[in-house]
């Protein structure tokens, strides 16, 4: 039988996964149509812009959930003092069950969902400010265009 | 063990597709790669050393998953500091033209 602790990972490593690529699908899938307002409608650079972001993306999250994958187990460790040979000596075990494990795997999944969630929203404002910030560069343009006519 | 030596090669592909701006030249590109060629080359040459033994599945895993995480963002903080230097980049050109016009 493998450990249980090798169990949780396995369980923990496609659910972080399929995470990281569901939320990554959706949000770049929408933000497409951003993108293109932003770059007023040339297509290619909007395209490359938001598969560079939707790359950097991945790496960040999938880098997060490996680096955090590691169960600590100091939070399993029970002490016990016997008496061997009339010396008190400290003895230290490992005890964890089917319950310790979830525990801990639903505080990791937690996590990494808030943090896709944050790091779903800095990009939404990103976007925005983005979007913000062309849309005066356009008005800017127009502006002078229109003093040079005159 | 072996095991991190073949799985550190998954690493070093991911960085095939990274740039396809159309800003950036050929030349600048193939620069870019090689750095993180370079960048993912050290890094498996440091980490493999690192490892003492791997006795069971548990250590294994932990190793390969931290290791291959810290690559993953290391490789995410450079990656986004190209493209906000790009952004910077771009911004700055636009500015000389205009200051031209």
């Amino acid at each position: 039988m493998t450990d249980l602790i090798v169990k949780t990972y396995i369980a923990y490593l496609p659910v972080a996964i399929l995470l990281t690529f569901v939320v990554a699908r959706i949000f770049f899938k929408n933000s497409k149509i951003f993108m293109l307002d932003i770059f007023s409608g040339r297509e290619e650079i909007a395209m490359s812009t938001n598969k560079l972001f939707e790359t950097g993306f991945y790496l960040l999250s999938l880098g997060f959930a490996l680096f955090r994958m590691k169960i600590n187990k100091s939070n399993f460790i029970t002490i016990d003092f016997e008496m061997v040979e009339g010396v008190r000596t400290r003895i230290e075990t490992l005890v964890y069950g089917k319950q310790e494990l979830f525990e801990v795997l639903s505080s990791k999944v937690g996590v990494l969902a808030v943090a896709l969630g944050f790091m779903v929203f800095f990009l939404m404002y990103m976007l925005f400010r983005g979007k913000k910030k062309s849309a005066e560069g356009r008005d800017r343009k127009e502006e002078l265009q229109r003093i040079q006519e005159i | 063990m072996t095991v991190g030596a073949d799985l550190y090669c998954n690493g070093y592909y991911l960085i095939l597709n990274l740039f396809e701006n159309e800003l950036v030249t050929q030349t600048i590109n193939k620069l870019l790669l090689t750095g993180y060629y370079l960048v993912n080359i050290g890094y498996i040459a440091l980490t493999l050393t690192q490892i003492d033994e791997v006795e069971t599945t548990t250590v294994a895993l932990e190793q390969l998953a931290y290791n291959i995480g810290r690559i993953l963002l290391i490789l995410s903080y450079l990656h986004f500091q190209n493209i906000a230097l790009l952004a910077w980049l771009s911004k700055r050109k636009q500015i000389l033209i205009n200051q031209f016009n």
